[in-house]
């Protein structure tokens, strides 16, 4: 996580920025519920969660553009609560870029730099040092109007890191890019968080996108943090109902725990069938089992061990993998994803089973 | 494709035969009865002359023209110190509240502007309800002259012309994306930084047409300045219309005029300038 180099020298006991309890309440449905969490140097950080959960107001907390009600904010183990944003010393690059229209993209870049009133030589040193790092050399002279928005995207960054700050804030940067240049961004924005060591918190609503470039991601929902750890964990080991879904693509089973081995092996009643699954729980809690739809097994023979018996509804095409339905004994509808078609035709009957080890249990009611 | 747009042009021949006929054709009647020399009675003689023009740099017409220049240039300014933070209130709102602030600015226009400065001079009037109060708190012992000054002209002015300064700035505000304004407090901008390097150089095109809005009409309104300032002093508008209408002289009026069209035109080009410069990149 992060880079060792830039973690020398430092204090290994002070994170780069902790947030304890901050609470937003505009009045308006968008709030902060209380959130605590912290950044490490080098780190790349995803607030992930749907529109309105709180993730570019955290943002905004952050950059100094909003002042929470309550909570404090220490970055490098300061408190900065109540600095304005320019006195913060942390970037933010825009949703939308906001880049200054009336200034070409050198100015726009230099901006910072020359309200810090840093020597012009020096200013142009690090403006071309910025387009490059960016692969915009030649383009300083280009008003922003006439940029691609993924080009400004770019300049949006350069303008940002431009002040070497250790930490960036990204507000859905690549939301309004295709999904080609989405995919080709996201690369591009972790080869310069690696460059330059700085550390990253990503608000994003999309899914994919945290996974393949965070360190760690924070699932927000409601103004709160419902899970926060890497995307591994939190896709092998959700919190909640809500952190299974939003990451990956899952099967949820109402159900409950009639035997608990003490080692993180569950028995279940389910819809009139009785699954395994692991996790913490006891006996009698009301659970939800969390299948991923690509560890679903199928087939015509019966496995050794648990199986239900199964009728394969429907095949779908869904681009490069397969999506099947199947109606399981009991009433039970299982979705599974695969490359390959599952070893039966559709109408045909045959068994579902899943190793218990990868199916965790999930709290059946998220917490309003 | 080229009928069509022939098509599209007839839309605005109704609009264009109006301004070509109770404009353009006024303002070249204007502009040749300037050249001629005015009849003993009334009217005017075939003879050309450019005496009207010359009469133009006798120094009480030049006080005239500085005059109305220095009023028009004090009632546009006080009008941007109003009304652009008005504007910046009114778009930076709540929907609700933007709502109400928008209804304040709109309100005055539901009455004739005429009736509205008859309420002033009811307010400002030796023994009307503002002397009152001003005597009540002992502010003054004898009744303030507050009628019949320049200050009342300027206020006048600024109140008829205020929601023209209002409406432009805050098309220009409210269209400015408010994350730019973030953005640059996020890279170390002060708010006043922030507001001179970025909010001002991109709502300068709402300020520019808010002020030709604003200083034009300043120079003609002079109904507002003869009823609040009482007549003291001339200013453009008036001088004309006296020139036209009392003195008979419509010659000299119509050279009044072509100047002033030339001033207010210099100012539109003046205007055009400055603001195409840094500014026309939305």
């Amino acid at each position: 996580m992060g880079s060792g180099l830039l973690r020398e020298g430092w204090d290994a006991a002070i994170p780069l920025l902790e947030l304890f309890d901050i609470r937003k309440d505009f009045g308006e449905g968008d709030v902060l519920r209380g959130v605590s969490l912290t950044v490490e140097p080098g780190e790349f950080l995803t607030l992930l969660g749907p529109s309105g959960c709180g993730k570019t107001t955290l943002l905004r907390v952050i950059a100094g553009l909003e002042t929470p009600e309550a909570g404090r904010v220490l970055l490098e183990g300061r408190d900065i609560t109540a600095l304005p944003p320019e006195k913060r010393g942390v970037n933010t690059v825009f949703q939308n870029y906001a880049l200054f229209p009336h200034m070409n993209v050198q100015r726009n870049i230099a901006y910072g730099l020359r309200l810090r009133g840093e020597k012009r030589a020096a200013i142009r040193e690090q403006v071309e040092r910025m387009l490059r790092l960016v692969r915009l050399e030649g383009y300083g002279r280009r008003m922003p109007s006439q940029l691609s928005g993924g080009q400004r995207q770019r300049v949006a960054i350069a303008r940002a890191v431009a002040l070497k700050p250790a930490l960036l804030l990204l507000d859905e940067p690549l939301g309004a890019l295709d999904l080609q240049l989405r995919r080709a961004m996201q690369l591009e924005l972790k080869r310069i968080q690696k460059d330059l060591g700085v550390a990253f918190v990503y608000v994003t609503h999309d899914q994919e996108e945290a996974i393949n470039m965070s360190d760690r991601i924070a699932v927000m929902r409601a103004g709160r943090v419902e899970q926060l750890g890497t995307p591994e964990e939190i896709y092998e080991r959700p919190a909640t109902r809500f952190a299974a879904r939003f990451i990956g693509q899952t099967n949820l089973i109402p159900a409950e725990v009639v035997e608990a081995s003490g080692h993180g092996e569950l028995t279940l009643r389910a819809a009139g069938v009785t699954v395994p699954a692991c996790g913490g729980a006891a006996v009698g809690d009301k659970v939800s089992v969390c299948v991923r739809m690509e560890r679903v097994r199928c087939g015509a023979a019966r496995p050794d061990g648990f199986a239900l018996r199964a009728r394969l509804a429907e095949t779908r095409y869904a681009g490069g993998f397969l999506r099947s339905t199947l109606e399981v004994e009991g009433g039970l509808t299982l979705e599974a994803i695969g490359q390959d078609a599952l070893g039966s035709r559709v109408g045909e009957e045959c068994f579902v089973w899943w190793d218990p080890a990868l199916a965790p249990v999930v709290p059946a009611e998220d917490a309003a | 494709m080229k009928p069509r747009r022939d098509r599209t042009a007839l839309l605005a021949a109704p609009m264009a035969a109006w301004m070509a006929l109770f404009t353009a054709l006024p303002l070249l009647y204007i502009l040749v009865i300037s050249f001629l020399q005015r009849d003993e009675t009334w009217g005017v003689t075939d003879i050309l002359t450019l005496d009207n023009y010359r009469r133009l740099l006798d120094p009480i017409y030049i006080k005239v023209f500085t005059g109305s220049i220095g009023l028009a240039a004090r009632a546009t300014l006080l009008s941007l110190a109003v009304g652009y933070p008005f504007a910046y209130a009114m778009a930076r709102a709540k929907p609700k509240r933007r709502a109400a602030l928008t209804l304040l600015v709109v309100i005055p226009f539901w009455t004739s502007s005429l009736m509205r400065v008859y309420g002033w001079m009811i307010l400002l009037q030796a023994n009307g309800p503002l002397n009152t109060l001003l005597l009540k708190l002992g502010i003054v012992e004898l009744p303030a002259k507050l009628l019949y000054t320049q200050g009342a002209a300027l206020l006048g002015m600024v109140y008829t012309l205020l929601p023209f300064m209002i409406l432009p700035c805050h098309t220009a505000i409210e269209r400015l994306d408010p994350r730019v304004t973030d953005a640059a407090r996020d890279l170390g901008a002060s708010p006043a930084k922030a507001f001179l390097t970025v909010t001002l150089p991109l709502t300068m095109p709402g300020i520019m047409s808010g002020c030709m809005l604003v200083f034009v009409p300043t120079m003609g309104l002079y109904y507002v300045y003869d009823l609040l300032g009482g007549g003291k002093g001339a200013i453009l508008g008036r001088v004309i219309h006296d020139q036209m209408l009392s003195a008979r002289n419509p010659p000299f009026g119509a050279a009044l005029s072509v100047a002033l069209i030339a001033l207010t035109g210099a100012v539109v080009a003046l205007q055009r300038r400055l603001g195409g410069r840094d500014i026309g990149f939305f």
